[in-house]
């Protein structure tokens, strides 16, 4: 899988291109719309990431010329987080949509979540090692012992379960779970992680909630 | 010139002089024309009085024989060498005065007088004539007068008119100039006190002595937007400060922290210590940006509202749940009391305005508190409003930090430490968010505790 990022700012490039690469993508920068276009034309990509700023032609306009012969995703990055730019991009065809300054775990989550959108199946039943959750009858087992949780704590594990082994954001459980989209202190997400935490991992020997420091939480049998 | 034309001054003396010398030159041709004809009508009758007392005259049939014997006597009885004088009977003309020899037109037989100028002539002459009977026979009787009478009297009357007129345009000038200048001296006192006050000197007010009501007015509404400028200056003179100092603070700490970091060799947890530490501080600066931005954008109607119907119940429930581990923690309780169920809104930014007052009440509120989100209907200034209460059981704000809470960065403690995230900017984002929904908001001290109100208006329903 490989993703084309199309930015003039060399710094975000190159710890794009870096990020990816540790992420698991292999990735390829162009610094100008023209250059991008090209290469695009020459290779196939699984994803690209567009800047709307660029020095010869904007983003915009390349994203109009990449969709006469493509149809493939795009996620486009503004430093205006206006509405109009949001609903511009969407109308020309991007796929999401991320002002800057963005975090990259959130811009992994919806690379992910883009290129998975086309195999995702809503499964009934997900599970972790030995923890289970029912989607149908909304109930939660470990080692086969059912746990009580109230609504948003299951909202929050069946979260966390459909990405397991990824880092979550603060952020993106905000929006997920309560349904916030701004910039919140989001001290109440550690209470509600410690409280989820307390009731599915307190009484065993393996731990599935673990905190990544300064990022957020992942869901994970390995330590 | 056209500067100077331009000049209120010189356009109010100019216009009154226009005015006025308008309405002398009409009185002056009035009353010209007025003694034109008086002298004329004094001629003519002068002239009627003649041709009376000769007709009176020749009635005695004597006379006339006498008149046509000594045509001579006559003539010199009359005298004047610009009179004129004609007795015709048929083809004779019987008495001929007529020194200056003016030619005369043919005459038809008329029994009542008539009068005629004639002014081709060198002397023009106005004269008047008349056929009587003496003896069944018709006599034409013709007498004339200069109009050199007339206009010896007229002309120097003339004369004078027009220096009258003339001086009495040149006095009207002049004190125009001068009262115009007496009565716009308040408003030049303006423009020189106007021009004297700068950023530096916002303080100073414009101040006539007896200025004129209009000028009065016009000063007294500088006077006012004066203070509003003043006000909105300071404000947004704090606010820079405020900002400068509040991105000071995690500036410090990644600059000092990252250093301190540098001075040696350090172990790989120590070094993502500093980066953990690190990201809390540009996440908190970013949160900033984010809510100034968001204040610029609404000060400046930037921000596009995505006007929804809104069930409060489910949506009010949702913002509680958010807070629901730390109002445990807290030992405080929500109650939730509707009598409006439905608002429109922009539901992103009421959750927002909403998140932004709860969070505060728990923040200030400390432990065993109520806190009260309360929605009914109420009028103001004739619009029927929809009002969204939160109440703090048992808490009050002195009534000198009310009026300033909704100002961005105010805090009622003095102290900057600020351990919340919401960075001074909470309630002035709640603030934008209704002005952009053009409603209002007010913070009352109530008998429950303290109550922030935010007001929408319920038009907005038709609206949708």
């Amino acid at each position: 899988m490989c993703i084309l990022i199309i930015e003039d700012e060399v710094k975000i490039a190159s710890y794009l291109v870096k990020g990816l690469n540790e992420s698991g993508y292999e990735a390829q920068c162009a610094h100008s719309g023209l250059e991008g276009l090209e290469k695009l034309k020459m290779h196939a990509y699984s994803l690209v990431i567009l800047d709307v700023m660029l020095p010869d032609i904007d983003g915009w306009t390349v994203l109009k010329v990449l969709r006469q012969f493509s149809k493939i995703p795009v996620i486009f990055l503004t430093a205006k987080d206006q509405v109009i730019d949001r609903v511009k991009g969407l109308e020309l065809g991007a796929d999401d949509y991320l002002a800057k300054p963005f975090s990259y775990i959130e811009l992994l989550a919806r690379i992910k979540s883009l290129l998975r959108r086309q195999q995702y199946v809503q499964e009934n039943q997900l599970e972790i090692a030995n923890l289970k959750l029912d989607l149908i009858n909304h109930k939660v087992w470990r080692n086969k012992q059912l746990i009580e949780l109230s609504k948003k704590e299951f909202n929050l594990l069946h979260f966390m379960l459909r990405h397991p082994n990824e880092i979550i954001t603060r952020r993106q459980i905000a929006s997920e779970v309560w349904h916030i989209n701004f910039d919140t202190d989001t001290n109440f997400i550690d209470v509600a992680v410690r409280r989820l935490r307390n009731k599915i991992d307190e009484a065993h020997d393996i731990k599935l909630i673990h905190t990544v420091r300064g990022l957020g939480y992942k869901i994970s049998a390995e330590k | 010139m056209f500067k100077s034309i331009r000049s209120l001054e010189l356009r109010i003396t100019l216009l009154a002089t226009t005015c006025a010398a308008m309405v002398l030159c009409a009185v002056a041709l009035m009353t010209y024309l007025g003694i034109n004809q008086i002298l004329i009508s004094q001629q003519d009758r002068a002239l009627v009085d003649r041709i009376e007392r000769l007709e009176t005259l020749l009635q005695d049939s004597r006379n006339i024989e006498q008149i046509i014997a000594r045509p001579k006597l006559y003539q010199n009885m009359l005298g004047n060498q610009d009179n004129l004088f004609l007795l015709i009977h048929g083809d004779q003309i019987l008495i001929n005065i007529n020194p200056l020899g003016i030619p005369l037109p043919k005459f038809t037989l008329q029994p009542q007088i008539q009068f005629r100028d004639l002014s081709v002539h060198a002397y023009p002459t106005r004269i008047a004539w008349k056929t009587i009977q003496i003896n069944r026979q018709p006599y034409l009787l013709i007498a004339g007068k200069q109009w050199s009478e007339r206009k010896d009297i007229i002309s120097p009357f003339q004369k004078h008119l027009f220096i009258y007129v003339v001086t009495g345009i040149l006095a009207i000038f002049i004190l125009c100039a001068i009262t115009s200048r007496l009565g716009l001296n308040s408003l030049r006192t303006l423009r020189e006190q106007t021009h004297a006050i700068s950023i530096h000197k916002l303080e100073q007010r414009l101040n006539l002595i007896h200025p004129p009501g209009e000028i009065e007015q016009l000063a007294s509404d500088i006077n006012a937007m004066l203070d509003r400028i003043e006000i909105g200056y300071s404000q947004l003179n704090r606010f820079s400060e405020d900002i400068a100092h509040e991105f000071r603070t995690p500036l410090n700490n990644l600059i000092g922290q990252t250093e301190i970091l540098l001075m040696s060799e350090r172990s790989p947890v120590q070094y993502q210590e500093v980066m953990i530490s690190n990201l809390e501080d540009y996440q908190r600066l970013k949160r900033m940006i984010d809510s100034m931005l968001f204040l610029a954008r609404a000060d400046t109607q930037k921000v596009c509202l995505n006007k929804q119907k809104i069930q409060l119940q489910l949506f009010i429930e949702n913002i509680f749940s958010i807070f629901e581990y730390q109002a445990e923690e807290q030992h405080c309780n929500f109650v939730l009391e509707l009598e409006t169920t439905e608002l429109v809104a922009d539901p992103e930014l009421l959750q927002q305005a909403l998140y932004n007052l709860i969070s505060n009440a728990l923040i200030h509120g400390g432990n065993h508190r109520t806190i009260y989100v309360h929605s009914h209907r109420k009028t103001i200034n004739n619009m029927s409003m929809i009002a969204l209460s939160v109440i703090t059981s048992g808490l009050e704000i002195s009534p000198e930090h009310l009026s300033h809470i909704f100002e961005r960065f105010y805090q009622c403690n003095s102290s900057r430490h600020n351990t919340h995230q919401t960075g001074g900017l909470g309630l002035s984002i709640v603030a934008s968010i209704m002005t952009l929904h053009e409603g209002t908001y007010h913070a009352v001290n109530r008998a429950e505790g303290i109550s922030f109100e935010v007001i929408f208006p319920e038009a907005y329903i038709e609206k949708l």
